[in-house]
């Protein structure tokens, strides 16, 4: 069963000591047996995602186990429609964005434009979802779409709201690393079906193990686990036949 | 191995979790190997401490492999007394627990320190909520001042997990469980370096947080065997007293 990790990153921690490099992130996939991962470069998030994007590119180029994922951000204005245009172009269909890194509202004209121009572009997107209530303002704005939306960080906290969201659009998805609860999978996937899901981990910050576990343990027969560690992502993402 | 797990909890959850009578979480021990956990009442947590432990006492009764934390709360200074002498003279409640956040005060205040010394008479283990620097700074030096009482350190400080964990190597009195939503990497490797494995016990926060999460990270840490008896069993055994485990 090929597991598809849809969110990790790599590069610099600034506000702890900690090794998040590229080869950091590799050895936690290896370590978790996880064949592939979704990632981006910190680079871009906190200081030009110009740069980020590249690096993230050429990153994913020396080593095929990982999918670039591009980021933007929509507080810049110069060149943020011109960057999606130029990773979808290269072949990046996955986008990430990091509001509160950065410090922008989700109901943000630059970033609901930016939204639209991916969805034009045939991509997925990748949302912070941590807190009750963004789920719901997410789904105001982008629920009639046709754009994947995927929910991150959804825990015990908002998973009630994140349910109810995910399950009235039919573009939104659900990442897992906090996912905690002892039925929580298990209650997602009756609420939503196992399709809506997606495997994260959060590596290399986070352990892979405990995000795996919640999977394995959950009462899903092991076709549906195999579509929530992989096959969903891969889907979405369009990634070759060894995920299928 | 047969697990200890000395963080869990007995009650209802404002969060989309289906209630567990005392066999559910039987049933959830068992699917997670865990032979005993020592529980605190969320009811008594957020809400009424005596009616809480009373329903935690009711229910773990028929129970050997469920043991009680007795919930005290530092704004109730004379009952927080009289509930450690209702339940504390057997084997089936084994500690006492105090959740600074949900009881407005911190664990360096003024109510708290005359409870733990209350506590520290009884000569039962504490497990104290702990996240972040400021509470684990006040919750280090409020355990200095009773060095007689074994003190957790719940959820190893949060994100002040080094700091949590370096200072339960330094202090004999002070110990840590790591259950949170934030399974950072090398957290349990690392804390057992900082702490020594005589001082890291096996928390989960169940079933507010399912105990294959939490195994998730304590499996995926770098333990040799020896250790790793030491962290899911051994030391809580000790450290509680703990008989028929």
């Amino acid at each position: 069963m090929a597991i598809v990790d849809s969110l990790t990153f790599f590069g610099v921690s600034t506000r702890k000591r900690a090794d998040w490099s590229v080869e950091a992130l590799l050895a936690a996939l290896e370590r978790a047996s996880i064949h592939r991962a979704l990632t981006c470069s910190l680079k871009g998030v906190f200081y030009d995602f110009r740069e980020g994007n590249d690096e993230t590119l050429a990153v994913c180029s020396a080593h095929p186990q990982l999918v670039p994922v591009a980021t933007v951000d929509p507080r810049r204005a110069f060149g943020c429609i011109e960057e999606v245009e130029r990773m979808a172009g290269a072949g990046c269909r996955a986008f990430r964005f990091f509001p509160r890194e950065q410090g922008w509202p989700y109901d943000f004209l630059p970033f609901v434009r930016l939204v639209e121009r991916i969805e034009g572009a045939g991509g997925i997107i990748f949302l912070p979802c941590a807190e009750n209530g963004t789920a719901t303002q997410l789904f105001r704005l982008f629920g009639t779409l046709r754009v994947p939306i995927v929910l991150c960080g959804v825990s015990y906290w908002n998973l009630s709201e994140a349910l109810a969201c995910v399950g009235e659009a039919r573009n939104f998805y659900l990442e897992t690393h906090l996912i905690n609860t002892p039925d929580g999978i298990d209650l997602a996937v009756r609420r939503v079906g196992e399709r809506r899901l997606l495997l994260g981990t959060n590596a290399p910050e986070t352990a892979p193990g405990p995000a795996l576990a919640m999977i394995r343990a959950s009462r899903l027969g092991d076709y549906e686990k195999g579509l929530v560690l992989g096959r969903n992502v891969a889907r979405l993402l369009g990634l070759d036949d060894e995920n299928r | 191995m047969r697990i200890v797990d000395v963080h869990a909890h007995f009650g209802k959850w404002p969060f989309p979790i289906p209630v567990r009578n005392a066999e559910g979480l039987l049933r959830l021990m068992d699917e997670a190997e865990i032979e005993m956990c020592l529980l605190s009442s969320a009811l008594a947590i957020v809400y009424d401490m005596r009616e809480g432990n009373r329903a935690l006492a009711e229910a773990i009764a028929p129970h050997p492999r469920l043991r009680g934390y007795v919930t005290l709360n530092a704004n109730y200074l004379a009952e927080s007394c009289e509930e450690m002498d209702r339940y504390l003279d057997g084997e089936t409640f084994v500690g006492v627990k105090i959740h600074p956040s949900y009881q407005g005060r911190s664990a360096g205040s003024v109510e708290n320190l005359r409870l733990m010394e209350q506590a520290a008479q009884r000569g039962r283990p504490l497990l104290i909520h702990t996240m972040g620097e400021e509470a684990v700074a006040e919750t280090v030096e409020a355990a200095a001042r009773f060095p007689e009482m074994k003190v957790i350190l719940a959820h190893g400080g949060g994100v002040a997990w080094q700091a949590a964990a370096s200072k339960a190597g330094q202090a004999p009195n002070l110990y840590v469980e790591f259950c949170a939503s934030a399974c950072e990497y090398w957290k349990v490797t690392e804390g057992l370096r900082l702490a020594g494995a005589e001082k890291v016990l096996f928390g989960s926060d169940m079933d507010l947080i399912s105990p294959h999460f939490i195994r998730g990270m304590y499996d995926s840490s770098e333990m040799d065997e020896e250790t790793r008896r030491k962290v899911y069993r051994d030391n809580a055994i000790k450290l509680f007293g703990l008989t028929g485990v």
